[in-house]
């Protein structure tokens, strides 16, 4: 049996298991946290700072990210307050400038009644660097084909080299995480491509249904990870 | 183009790893050693580095673009820093840095082809009392004058 925790959000009584952070049980108790670099998959880090609550403890008052701050016997957690509004405002704002063009985003403002703040200069950059992508390729799926390059300004997801990545299997799970969807995926003439990665593979039909499900980089992978014959895993999920 | 002996990448990769008891968390050391051998980078040495140590190459590559004292272009063997500060500009490092470009035929921030020199501009080495200073792999010469650049050009390219 774990062990339970139990606080307060906005002076509602919530409980949680011990491990679990504040934005998950905020998650679990229908109380609306925003966030874009979270994901119960992979290990919180903290990134996009959209998350920043005020937890109470004992006297002290402070803001942290929701997403990394452990549950904790006995806190109290606000989300919604004068600085924390500030913060999150000036943060979104931020993001907006360096991505000017992303829906999610603008979706997320108008959600908070935040607008665009004029003085910050806009750059030309679609990638949050929230890290999403490149967490899950390396701890989810663990083929590391994805990564960061230089720091500060110049920061930005790629390939190494930006050129087609050796070890990329073109599964497709960046794509499906990324908060606010700026990579494609695409099927085409039988094969799937990422163009972000400078990547495609052949894909394989379904032996049953002959859906197209899983490419020959991903089969090559699984064969290795799993031992099991070709034929097992090529069947796709629905006629299994 | 620049060759590159593949061979003697692996051996020297090898070598250095072995050199840190081959322990991959030591990355930034076995990097800067091997720097200091190739005065740069390459790309194919990176994946060896990779291929050797099993760390995935994102996370090299990482590590390699993330510092600015690696370099995936590449240097020479002596690089070349002209002062281009206030004291150094007013008795005419801009001429210094001229008869150097014509000399050497790159430009500020290029090498030259056989990977000897790499031309850069720093804003002031606080030796203001030389104007105009030119450092070269870390030797300060002071005094320096457009006419004194080809002979001392030329004393580094007979030194090796």
């Amino acid at each position: 049996m774990m062990e339970r925790v139990s606080f307060t959000i906005d002076g509602k009584k919530v409980t949680g298991y011990k491990g679990q952070t504040v934005l998950q049980v905020a998650r679990d108790n229908n109380i609306y946290i925003p966030a874009l670099c979270f994901d119960d998959e992979v290990k919180p880090y903290a990134a996009c700072r959209m998350c920043l609550v005020q937890v109470k403890k004992g006297k002290r008052v402070k803001l942290v990210t929701a997403c990394d701050y452990p549950a904790t016997e006995g806190i109290e957690v606000t989300t919604n307050s004068e600085i924390i509004e500030k913060c999150r405002k000036v943060v979104l704002q931020l993001l907006m400038a360096r991505c000017p063009n992303l829906p999610k985003l603008k979706e997320i403002a108008e959600k908070l009644g935040v607008e665009e703040q004029p003085r910050f200069v806009k750059a030309n950059d679609d990638c949050i660097l929230c890290g999403l992508c490149v967490r899950v390729c390396e701890d989810v799926v663990g083929v590391y084909a994805i990564g960061f390059e230089g720091r500060g300004f110049t920061r930005r997801v790629c390939t190494p080299f930006d050129e087609e990545s050796p070890s990329c299997i073109v599964c497709g799970a960046c794509s499906y995480v990324c908060p606010v969807d700026v990579i494609p995926i695409e099927q085409k003439d039988g094969y799937r491509i990422m163009e972000r990665w400078h990547k495609k593979s052949k894909l394989i039909p379904c032996p049953k249904c002959g859906n197209y499900y899983l490419t020959e980089d991903q089969l090559k992978f699984l064969k290795e990870k799993t031992g099991l014959p070709e034929e097992e895993l090529t069947i796709c999920p629905d006629c299994r | 183009m620049i060759e590159l002996d593949l061979e003697k990448i692996k051996r020297d990769v090898a070598e250095v790893f072995e050199r840190y008891g081959r322990d991959p968390a030591r990355m930034i050391e076995i990097l800067q050693d091997l720097q200091d051998i190739y005065h740069w980078l390459p790309k194919e040495l990176l994946k060896e580095v990779s291929r050797q140590t099993g760390v995935p190459l994102t996370r090299v590559y990482h590590m390699a673009t993330f510092f600015k004292a690696f370099s995936l272009k590449p240097r020479g063997k002596y690089v070349i820093q002209v002062c281009t500060g206030t004291a150094c500009h007013v008795k005419g490092a801009y001429m210094v840095l001229d008869q150097l470009k014509n000399v050497l035929g790159i430009d500020v921030g290029e090498t030259t082809d056989d990977l000897m020199f790499t031309l850069e501009t720093v804003n002031c080495v606080g030796a203001c009392a030389l104007a105009p200073v030119v450092v070269i792999n870390d030797y300060y010469h002071g005094y320096v004058t457009p006419g004194k650049v080809e002979s001392l050009i030329k004393e580094y390219r007979e030194q090796q």
